[in-house]
Formats: structure tokens, sequence, C-alpha cells
């Protein structure tokens, strides 16, 4: 089996989580013969030194490889983190190929909160469970992760069928049979898949029919680097990619109704601590957005819905809520407009940003800082909206008349 | 440099969606006022958008002309007027690029009383190679059982030929001799050739008039087995050196006759399904479904590997020799009260007019067209609805130039009016003025529309393009019910031929518990129970469902 | 009298063939030239199209981020891209040439201006087209960004952006066709001036509040100031 570690310039972070990586695979796995491989991309802060470092006398199972960062990679930063980190899984997925591994695991080099149990979490379920995916599963707090809860959760169980808490997750592991599915389909030249990649490994997965499993891997602390995209740009970047990967398997989803859970190991822990969020402010940026934006939105929403999003602005923000099934309507209007290249696809998803802040104010409002049961039931009713408007996405994606662009 | 195909499944034919179209009459890039190469790489992103998978030229080769480049003078070069073959390379990446398949005409079964083979047979001595690449007799009574198929302008299959003082064997035009392929040179000739454009990158070619390679004393020289093992000499040529092209053949037979065509799945992969189209267009005239179900359940079985192609206009006349006497009077008094309107033996029409630019009827024959067991062939122009000019000499009617604009010349080309090689449409009613791209791509109701939404959708279900076809026999024979099938894939399409609203009963008792949706609004229709199934069609209107099982 | 209108008419008429005369050959070498240009460029663009493709930069593009220019470019090909500037490079080139080729010859200074005055005509035109396409499209990211910063302000910003941009190409256009040099830069510095000053006051007015508070939190607890929820994991 082989565990692969993207890195570039992640000297800061990632001897621990090497330590942890060497850990986890002698205290779990000290049978199978295993290697790590270091996916590199020309680092200049010695990454790979300290890599050596962490792993120490040992370093023998390191297999390091070098992957290309394009100037193009680091024009904009990544969501993720990792510059070029679909050439980097694109190197790991090979090398494990190469290696004749029958299972592999992906970690993220700038984790802080990666335990030795993560590697066993992983890569077990590939390895003797006779699953093909492990999608990880995250303790955060309500306010935490808001993005995956309100829309790639919810999106991609309504479309695909699968109930998985972390389509994009950084952390995962799979099995040789997707391995090689996954390097025999088209367009890992020049990293095509972009910042995306996670998403589309997940769709591939999924869509190619493989068992998928979640484990439930605890917080997970992330290092954010200084030029970490703001929140725009994460939108765009990661609802982009799954807008994207929806477009190119309309055949695939458009036959998938209803949805069914994955077998999820582990155990949930106690939800992290996170930073307290300002309600009435995003209250306040959603209003900004309706007053300022409502043009560009009025591109691909219909009147109804405009309507309806006025009703909040001129609520009290108190009772501030906004519908579920109007958030689901909401997504789908603008996938088809994403797929339809109504607006650019930056100014499109640019545009989403307030609807997502206040969406994240309707959640917070409700939720407070409530336990992990609480979220997870009003998550579990907001998929449901989905997947009851699904026929509202399809229909409009087979006949988009009227749309005012 | 041998080139690989763009498609990467070999069976990509059968879920194409094929564009048929004429250089010529497409788009003008330089200015001279007939179509060429340049101009057609600039529309790419028009056909992209619309959402066809594959592209089928008529004849481009040089030529004199006098059949619309069906009298192919080179089979290695492109003709002046549209171009170079650097521009054909060009177009043909451009083509892959946007993942189009590129299928091209051969023409096999003869060439132009130009071409250099024809001119040298005619000088040289009888019974050398050189001469017996064409079929020479010295009398015009051999194969006398053939018939004639231009019958409005050619009254024998033989032409005195004064140079070579021998009658030459034509079974189309006297300038049109016919390759012999008892001569083995000759096709050893045409296999070159496929390797040529092959080599370049080309997906398929349609083979041209296919049924009449070989001529036997005493037969009418039609599907005979020396052709059809001509047919399978080619076929093996190309599944021994190259991956995913397709062979469409050309023969205008029954469907009995047709099968042959696939061989074993070692002849062609596609053959056109031809006497299906004029009964679709009989069973919309008579409102009744008889016709059409009556010619698919005589419509033999083919290997997995074939496809039908599916057309409702080409840029040939409708033709009716594949209907009965009878059948061809209906056809004749129903869509051709304009004796200017019939030509040989069909009706020299586009679909609009012939549907008396209804869009209802359009409409419902494009769904049929779809949802047909086969690979849907639109004619360049009748995603718009462009009309014809019946009163232009031999086919050229439809054959007009594309209608992009409601500027001079339809947007069609930069020249003075009086270059063009055609006329464009200017009546009233079907002229560029009223029907054209630019004016349709603004209008979100228009039948450019529906065409894109109607091809998208199609793409979705392979099951159109692979699946098998049920028909459903309710009383009312205004309406036609058919399911296509595809392991889970169920779909149950139901069209009304009438031009009044009809009540329908399906019986799908079978199918208890299933719930039908519709699939263009995605709309659940109550579930299926044991009684029969009542659904009421308002005029020529049709229903596509997805047949849902019950979740378990 | 009679003979000195004539004497004169005659001279009148000659100096006009001499001039045309020696007009004439400029002209011809303006139409060889142009008509070369044409030729060069159209061969320059196909052949460096087909290098370009040879070499896959359209790829090496996607990879440094070049091909971001490209999305401005109606196919999106970089290399058609590169192309395209490289003909109309050379066709441009062949025109001054033609010019300069005239001048030489040229009779009178009237004539010169007026085909000298030309490209300045259309360069102007194109700056105004372009500009006024950037105009719109900067406006848009202008709004979107700015409501993603939460500025209250907007569609201000945004409104004054565009403006900012068509003052710049209409000034630009204008510069280039050479009317009232010295009025326009001063209109424009005074336009310019104004504007900025403007929006800073509505910008500051508007956002004055927002200011005090994200101070007031800033001399609170010394954190650095955000926008809501910027400080916690979406993904």
């Amino acid at each position: 089996m082989v565990i692969g570690v993207g890195a570039y310039n992640n000297a800061a972070t990632i001897g621990p989580v090497m330590e942890a990586v060497q850990a986890g695979l002698q205290r779990h796995q000290p049978a199978v013969e295993s290697c790590i491989v270091l996916a590199e991309g020309g680092s200049t802060d010695g990454t790979p030194d300290v890599v050596r470092h962490a792993l120490g006398p040992r370093a023998g199972r390191l297999v390091q490889v070098a992957y290309p960062v394009h100037p193009a990679d680091l024009l904009e930063a990544a969501y993720h983190g990792l510059p070029g980190r679909p050439q980097a899984l694109a190197a790991i997925f090979r090398t494990a190929a190469a290696l004749g591994a029958r299972a592999c695991a992906v970690v993220d080099a700038s984790v802080a909160s990666l335990g030795a149990d993560w590697i066993a979490a992983l890569i077990e379920p590939a390895l003797d469970g006779g699953f093909d995916f492990v999608a990880p599963c995250y303790a955060r707090a309500p306010q935490e992760g808001a993005l995956t809860r309100s829309i790639v959760y919810p999106l991609f169980r309504a479309l695909y069928g699968v109930r998985l808490h972390q389509p994009a997750g950084g952390e995962f592991g799979c099995s040789r049979a997707l391995l090689d599915h996954l390097l025999a389909q088209d367009g890992w030249q020049d990293g095509g898949h972009g910042v995306g990649v996670d998403i589309w490994t997940t769709t591939a997965a999924v869509c190619g029919g493989f068992k998928v499993c979640e484990t439930r891997l605890g917080p997970r602390r992330h290092v954010s680097r200084d030029d970490a995209p703001d929140l725009s740009a994460t939108i765009v970047q990661v609802i982009g990619a799954l807008f994207t990967e929806q477009a190119r398997r309309a055949e695939v989803w458009q036959r998938i109704r209803g949805s069914a859970g994955v077998p999820a190991f582990g155990t949930s822990p106690a939800v992290p601590e996170a930073p307290p969020v300002e309600v009435s402010q995003l209250v306040e940026s959603f209003r900004l957005g309706y007053r300022e934006l409502r043009d560009v939105w009025a591109a691909v929403l219909p009147p109804a819905t405009i309507i309806a999003l006025k009703r909040l602005v001129v609520g009290s923000a108190g009772a501030f809520a906004m519908d579920d099934e109007l958030w689901a309507r909401i997504i789908y209007d603008f996938a088809v407009g994403h797929r339809l290249r109504v607006l650019r696809p930056d100014h499109l998803l640019g545009a989403l940003t307030p609807l997502y802040l206040g969406w994240l104010a309707s959640f917070l409002g409700e939720v407070g800082t409530g336990d992990a049961a609480v979220v997870d039931e009003r998550i579990e009713r907001l998929a449901l909206a989905f997947e009851r408007q699904k026929p509202y996405l399809i229909s409009r994606w087979r006949w988009p008349e009227r749309f005012n662009a | 440099m041998k080139k690989a195909g763009s498609a990467r499944d070999p069976l990509w034919y059968k879920d194409a969606i094929i564009y048929e179209l004429h250089v010529k009459a497409f788009f003008d890039g330089n200015g001279d006022g007939m179509g060429d190469f340049a101009g057609l790489i600039q529309k790419l992103d028009y056909l992209q958008e619309l959402g066809v998978t594959c592209l089928w030229l008529l004849p481009f080769f040089p030529s004199p002309l006098r059949d619309d480049g069906y009298d192919i003078a080179d089979y290695r070069s492109v003709h002046p007027s549209y171009g170079t073959l650097d521009d054909f390379r060009t177009f043909l990446q451009a083509a892959h690029e946007r993942g189009m398949q590129v299928v091209i005409e051969l023409v096999v079964n003869h060439t132009s009383d130009q071409h250099a083979w024809f001119q040298r047979a005619r000088r040289a001595a009888a019974g050398t190679v050189e001469r017996d690449f064409y079929v020479w007799s010295d009398s015009d009574e051999q194969y006398r059982e053939a018939r004639i198929i231009f019958l409005d302008t050619e009254r024998s299959n033989w032409t005195w030929d004064s140079e070579a003082r021998a009658y030459y064997w034509h079974r189309f035009f006297s300038h049109q001799p016919d390759l012999n392929y008892d001569n083995p040179a000759v096709l050893e000739e045409v296999l070159k050739i496929m390797d040529f454009w092959l080599d370049m990158g080309v997906d398929g070619f349609r083979l041209d008039a296919v049924p009449y390679l070989v001529e036997r004393e005493g037969t009418n020289c039609e599907n005979l087995p020396e052709t059809h093992a001509v047919i399978r000499r080619i076929r093996q040529h190309i599944d021994d050196h190259y991956e995913n092209r397709m062979l469409l053949a050309e023969a205008n037979q029954w469907p009995s006759d047709v099968r042959a065509y696939f061989g074993e799945a070692d002849e062609c992969h596609m053959a056109y399904h031809f006497p299906l189209m004029p009964r679709i267009f009989m069973g919309l005239h008579l409102e009744d479904r008889h016709p059409i179900t009556d010619i698919l359940e005589q419509t033999p079985a083919i290997p997995d590997s074939s496809q039908w192609a599916l057309f409702l206009r080409n840029h040939d006349e409708l033709t009716l020799e594949m209907v009965t006497d009878e059948e061809r009077d209906y056809m004749y008094l129903a869509y051709s009260a304009d004796p200017q309107a019939r030509l040989n033996l069909g009706i020299r029409r586009r679909l609009a007019p012939l549907m008396g630019n209804s869009r209802r009827r359009i409409e419902l024959l494009t769904s049929i067209l779809f949802s047909f067991p086969g690979t849907p062939i639109i004619y360049y122009g009748d995603e718009i609805g462009m009309g014809d000019n019946v009163y232009l000499g031999d086919r050229n009617g439809v054959r007009t130039p594309m209608q992009w604009t409601g500027d001079r010349n339809a947007g069609f080309s930069r020249a003075h009016p009086a270059r063009l090689y055609s006329p464009v449409i200017m009546d009233p009613v079907n002229g560029y003025q009223a029907v054209n791209v630019e004016a349709q791509e603004s209008d979100q109701a228009s039948l450019l529309h529906w065409m894109k939404n109607m091809i998208s959708l199609r793409k979705m279900f392979k099951v159109f393009g692979r699946g098998s076809i049920e028909f459903l026999k309710p009383s009312n024979r205004k309406v036609l019910p058919y399911f296509r099938r595809l392991g889970d894939d169920l779909i149950l399409c139901v069209a009304n031929l009438s031009r009044f609203t009809q009540p329908v009963e399906l019986d799908l008792s079978a199918l208890d518990g299933c719930t039908p949706v519709e699939m263009f609004g995605y709309t659940e229709f109550p579930p299926i129970g044991r009684l029969p199934y009542f659904l009421t069609l308002a005029p020529y209107a049709f229903y596509w469902f997805e047949l849902q099982r019950p979740r378990s | 009298m009679w003979d000195q209108v004539n004497l004169i008419f005659s001279r009148a008429a000659g100096r006009i063939v001499e001039n045309i005369a020696n007009f004439l050959p400029g002209l011809v070498v303006l139409v060889v030239l142009f008509l070369a240009a044409i030729v060069v460029a159209a061969i320059v663009r196909v052949v460096l199209y087909r290098l370009l493709r040879g070499l896959d930069f359209d790829q090496r593009a996607s990879r440094t981020g070049l091909a971001m220019l490209a999305e401005w470019a109606p196919d999106k090909s970089a290399s058609l891209m590169v192309a395209r500037i490289a003909q109309w490079t050379i066709l441009f080139l062949g025109f001054l040439a033609g010019l300069s080729a005239l001048d030489a010859t040229m009779p009178s200074y009237f004539a010169l201006t007026v085909f000298g005055y030309l490209p300045n005509l259309v360069a102007a035109a194109i700056i105004l087209v372009l500009g006024d396409l950037f105009a719109r499209f900067v406006a848009r990211s202008v709004l979107i960004s700015a409501v993603n910063m939460q500025i209250q302000s907007a569609r201000l910003l945004s409104v004054g952006v565009k403006w900012l941009v068509l003052i710049l190409a209409g000034t630009m256009a204008l510069e280039q066709i050479g009317l009232g040099r010295e009025i326009l830069l001063l209109a424009f510095g005074i336009l310019f001036g104004g504007v900025v000053l403007a929006m800073a006051l509505a910008v500051g007015l508007g956002s004055k509040d927002a200011v005090s508070r994200t101070l007031d939190r800033q001399l609170r607890d010394g954190s650095e100031p955000h926008a809501p929820g910027e400080r916690i994991d979406h993904v």
C-alpha cells in the first residue's frame, strides 16, 4: 500500500504530518508492505529535507517523485492550498500503480491535526473492507465547513444519490481498481482537472459504480497559507468544479432518484471550537448583495425567486430564515446558468457569495452553537429539500427556455 | 503519417447525431459566392452549439459538377472552389477538437467521364487492364434487366463512346461511367484512396450507390453476391488497418435487401433505412400509424454492432422508389400538388414546406426521427425550417445557401448576389428574411432552440441509439405508441399523428406500479395501475416518458 | 489680358500635372507596399499558427497562465490569437511604410494630413470600441468584488470605474485624432481628479460608520478587520 503526500513549500507543517504517517503505518499495518510517496513540486524551503529528517533512518520506505508546478498554478491560489494538486495526484497515482500498490491513501501536508490513526482509517476499508473509495468525514463546528454543508453535500447527494459528507475532502483512500480507473480517464495532461481535482475524483468514483464508504477522522485543522483565497474566490473554485462535473455527467445524474447512505467507520469525536461569527453582519452582506447584485442574479434566477429574496431583505433581521426549497432552487438555477454560460463563470459564482452568506446567516440563526445532532438534523432537512427540488433542476436543464440573458 | 480517428468508442456511430451538409452551400469564407472549407470552419462553433456530433460532407472533390459533385474527377484532392487539401486538414482538426466526427462521401460505383482513369481507358486497347477499369461492350444489349434510375434524363444504361468505339455502362448519368469491379486493379486503387483519407483522420465514409458495383447477365444487377464480396474486402481492409472508423451504405432498397449490406457485421456498419421515411410522411398525412409500424415490423434484425441511419429529408428528392404504386400515388397527391415538385420517382422538397410550415408537424416528425431505432441525420437548414425552390433544376432547389442572417445573400456570402452558385430562398414564408439562424438564436422559442434542446436530450439517453423497439397497438390508430428498451432503461413514446386531439388507452398492466415521467419537463404522471392507462394528446402532440420503477 | 489668364492657367495646369506625376509613383508604392504587407501578413499568420500548433503552444500557454489572455479572443486559442496579432501588426506596419513612401512624394501638406490622418481615426475607433467593452467588463467585476468585500458603495464604485475607463478611452481616442490636445489634457485632469475625489468622498461618507466600527474593533482586540465569516474555513 501507498500513502501519498503532495507538497510544495510545506516545510513548516510537513514534519509532524510525516511522523504521524510513519507512526500510523507502524502501529496499524506493520504486516503489509508499505511505502510513502512524496510528490514534490520543486519546493524552495527544503521540504524534502524536513521530510527526511522527520522520517529518520527509516526513510528508505520513502519514494520521492517530482511533479510540475506551472506558473499558472501559482498565479491564483487554490482553496486546498497545494499548487498543482492535479499533477501531484497524478504523480502519486502513477507511482502507486507502478509500485503495484493494493490500496492508496492521500493526505494533505498542511493538516496540523493529522493523527496516526488517520492512516489506518483511510486505508483499511480499501485494503481489507472491499471498498474502493474512502471519503473523509470531519468533525466540525456549526459555523465551519458551511460551504460543504450548504451546497457541496446536498447537491452531490441529490445529483448522484450518494450521501457523502465531504465529496471534496483533502484526504481519501482508494483501491487499486479505482486507481486504474482514474488513471484511464482523460484529462490528466497538464492538470486538466484544474483546481477541483478532488471533486472530479469523487465524482468519477461514484459514477463509475465503485463501492464508497466514509471514515470519521475527527477535527481537521488546516494551516492555511498567507495567500489563501478569500471566500468569493473559494466559491468560484469549489462550486465551479462541482458545476463543471455536473455538466459532464448529465446523463448519469439525471437517471438517479433519491439517495442512499454510505457505510461509515470510526466514531464521532467531540466537535471542536471555532471563532464565532456575527450573524447580523452576514445578513447585512446579503442585503448589500441584494441591493447591488440583483440585476446579475436576475440573469439566472426566475422572478419568483427574486421576489422571495426581496421578502427576506425587507423582513426583520431577527427572523431571518431562508427557505430550504428556495435555497435548493437558487443553487440549481446557478448550475443551469453555469452550464449555459449566461455570464462568465467567475462573475456568476462571485455573485453567489452574498446569497451563500444569507443562507449561512439563516442556518446559524437556527442552530446557533448547537451540538452535532442538531446540525446534522438541520442539514438532513436541507438535503431532502435538494432531493425534492431535483425535478425542477432536470426540467430547467433539459428545456432551458426563458433564461433572462 | 497515419492519424487516428477522433472517436474512442468503436460504436460511436450508434450514439451520434449526424448533420448532413454541403460545403458549397454552408458558408462562403472568401466571398466568391460559393461555400468553402474556410467558411465551414468559421461555422463549426454553430454546429457544436447545436449539439450535433458528426458531420457528413457531400462530395467536395474536383469534379465537372454535372451531378453536384457525385461525378468525381479526382479522388485525392479538393475542388478548388472549396479550398485546398490543407484547408480540409485544418477543418478536420478543428472539427475533431470540438468533439465532432467527420464522414465524407466516397462514390465508389462510378467516376466522372473526366476522371484520368476514364480518359486513359477510352484510349487504351481493348483487353488491357487500363481499359478494363470500366465496363465496355460492343452492343447496348447486355444487362437488359437492369432498370434505369434517372428516368427523366437517361434512355439507356449504355452510352456510345466514339473514341473507344464501344458502349460503356452507367447506372446513373451518361457522364458517370461505372467502375469495373471484376478488374482487381480497381478495388486496389479504391482501397488506396480510402487509405489516403483515413490516414488523414477521417472517421468514416458514406459509400454512394453501393448496390450497383458489379454487373451480371440475367440479373437486375443490384445486390449481387459479388457486390457483397467487394464490400467485405473493403471492410476487412479498414478493420485490419484502422480503429473506430465507420462505413455507411447508401442502398436504396427494401429492408430485407439492405439487411445484406450489414453482412454478419462484416460489411457496412450503417445503412440508410430508405422505405421508412416516405411511410412516416404517409402515416402523418393518413393520420394512421399503420404504414410506419408495418414497415418497421418488416425490417429484419441486424447484427449488434450495426445501425440504421434514419432521416426525414436529405439532399436528394424524397425518394418513392421503395413504396408500392398505390402508395406512390398517394404521396404525390398528398405532398406534391404542384407537379413541378416531382422529380424522377420522388418529391424534391425540404421538410418545412412538406409540412406546410406547421411547427407542430415538424416537431412531431423530428421527435419520431429522434426516438426511432437508429442514428438520426439532420439535413442542413432543416434545424431552422429552411424552405426550398422547386423552380431550380434537378435537386438544386433543396441545395440552396444556408440562411444565416437577414442580410444580403442571407449572410451566406459577401459576393455580388448574381455570383452566388444558387439564388437564396426569397419567398415571403420561408425566405431568409423570415427564416435565418441569427433571428432564431435570439428567439428562445424558435425551432432552432427547440432542436438544440431535443438533441441534447436525446444524447443523454443511449437507449434511443442502442435500444430495441416494441409497438403498442391501442385501438385508436391515429396514435403511435412504442417502447424503447435498453437494459434497465425503459422509455415510452406516444405520438399523435392526427391534427385533432386524440384519446388513447394503453395496456401497460405489465408495468404496474411504474411512474411515467415526461422527459422534457420532468413531470411525473400518475402511476400505472392494472387498468388501461389513459392519455389525451393535443394535435400532433408527442410524449416521451421515462418509466421509473417503484423504489424498493 | 486673355494671354495672361491663359498663361496662368496653363502654368497652373502644368503644375497640377507635374504634382500628379510626382505624386503617382508614391501612390503606386503605397499600394504595392500595402498589398505586399497583406500577402506577408497572411503568410506569417498561417506559418506562425502552424508553428505554434506544432509546438503545442496552446497547452504551454495554459500552463503559464497566458491562456487567461486568450479568453478574450473569440475562439479561445492562444496560438490563433498570437498569429492574428502578428498579422495585424504587419498589416499596420506595411501601411505605415506605404505612407512614408507617399510622404516623400507628397505634393501638398493637405493631402499628407488627410492620408496621415486615417490611421489615427481607425486607431481612435478601435480604442473606443475596446474601451467600451472593457468598461462593461470591469464594471461588473468591480461590482461583484466590491459587494463581496462588503463595500457599501459598490454600485457607485463600479459606475465610477466604468466611467473612468470610458473617459480614459475617450481621451485616448481624442488624443489619437489630435483634437485640442492641451485643453483635452487639462480637462481630463480636472475630470479625472473630480471623479476620484467624488468617489473618495462618497466612499468615505458612505462607509464612515463601517470604518469607525472597524477601527473600534481593531483598537479593542487588535486583530485585523475581516469580512464576516472570513476567518472560518468554509470548505
